[in-house]
């Protein structure tokens, strides 16, 4: 069946903006120069025209593990690969620092093990929303 | 019966005569502030009404347009209210409303398994008073007695152990139900609402345009 509602068939969200307001609390103007919540949303969710967003000075790595775990809860998962590279692009990060910087485990630095569990419990946050 | 879209509708409808009384009153009891986050939870998933908007483009457009009409009132109206008392809704409290639901299911639980220790610890007194009996030279009918009032008790714990751990299993269920209460803030309803103003504005040009382009 064709789809009648173009412009509307565009709002269909990637992610669910409850999770994405609980991970730019975490975020916003630490990783990234200050952005509305709402551009954030619109950001994460591929919406054109897709808000600008400045990385902050060596944060590469955290905004990786950030968008790593994001991609976990992409709605359509054929779309995640997809979604990993456009966000990337906008942060100007390439895809092999990406690939090779995503990671915070038990090794990694307190400030980062702290950050990954803000993360984790910003995603929790929204998951619990429903 | 209704579609996604007037249920949203009524959600929001329901919402935003709680956040005007918030504002009156400056306050809201703990049950309209379940209501609130009960509601925000139903509603909040855009991407189903999306597709069940689309269904209804097929079927009833003209249905659609007054629907969509009906969502951009309700939404916007929700946005203004929150942005204009932005400092009355500073603190929503969600948890201490999480609090007091999830309390009585705890109490109920907590009681029985008391109540459960206590004859598991009766129970073990009289199994201990058995075994001593058996060596200590005491009649049959002793030693029956005890038995007897040794598995009545035990009978009585197996049946206050079902009965606490179905209660403990509420428990969770109404844990794991409200827990998103205690993260929930009007942040989350004002960026909801922002959103369901953007998608019937959406829904309202696609129908103006299907209908100059001479469709459905």
């Amino acid at each position: 069946m064709t789809r009648l509602l173009k412009e509307t068939t565009k709002e269909l969200d990637l992610i669910d903006p409850a999770i994405c307001t609980f991970v730019w609390r975490v975020c916003n103007n630490m990783l990234f120069e200050e952005i509305r919540c709402t551009d954030f949303i619109l950001l994460m969710n591929l919406r054109e025209p897709i808000p600008r967003i400045r990385k902050r000075n060596r944060e590469d790595g955290r905004i990786c593990y950030m968008i790593c775990e994001l991609s976990k809860h992409i709605y359509r998962k054929n779309l995640t690969e997809h979604w990993i590279n456009t966000i990337l692009e906008k942060f100007n990060i390439a895809r092999d620092t990406y690939d090779h910087h995503h990671y915070i485990n038990s090794n990694s630095s307190k400030a980062n093990i702290e950050f990954a569990s803000d993360i984790q419990t910003a995603i929790k946050n929204g998951l619990n929303q429903g | 019966m209704n579609n996604r879209i007037q249920d949203t509708v009524s959600g929001l409808h329901v919402i935003n005569e709680l956040l005007r009384k918030y504002v009156r009153e400056g306050a809201l009891c703990l049950e309209e502030k379940k209501t609130i986050w009960e509601t925000y939870k139903n509603i909040k998933d855009t991407n189903s009404l999306i597709e069940d908007a689309e269904q209804k483009a097929h079927n009833d457009i003209d249905g659609l347009y007054s629907d969509a009409c009906l969502l951009y009132t309700e939404s916007k109206e929700c946005t203004e209210i929150l942005k204009s008392n932005a400092v009355v809704f500073s603190s929503f409290e969600g948890e201490t409303v999480y609090k007091w639901i999830v309390a009585p299911y705890e109490k109920s639980w907590r009681t029985e398994s008391e109540k459960a220790n206590e004859l598991w610890r009766k129970y073990s007194g009289l199994s201990n008073r058995l075994d001593s009996m058996f060596y200590g030279g005491c009649s049959e009918e002793e030693i029956k007695k005890v038995e007897e009032e040794c598995d009545a008790t035990n009978e009585q714990y197996k049946a206050l152990k079902k009965k606490y751990e179905h209660l403990y299993d509420e428990y969770i269920e109404a844990r794991n139900k409200w827990i998103g209460l205690i993260s929930f803030d009007l942040m989350l309803l004002d960026v909801l609402a922002n959103k369901l103003a953007v998608v019937s504005q959406c829904i309202m040009n696609d129908i103006t345009i299907i209908k100059k382009e001479g469709g459905v």
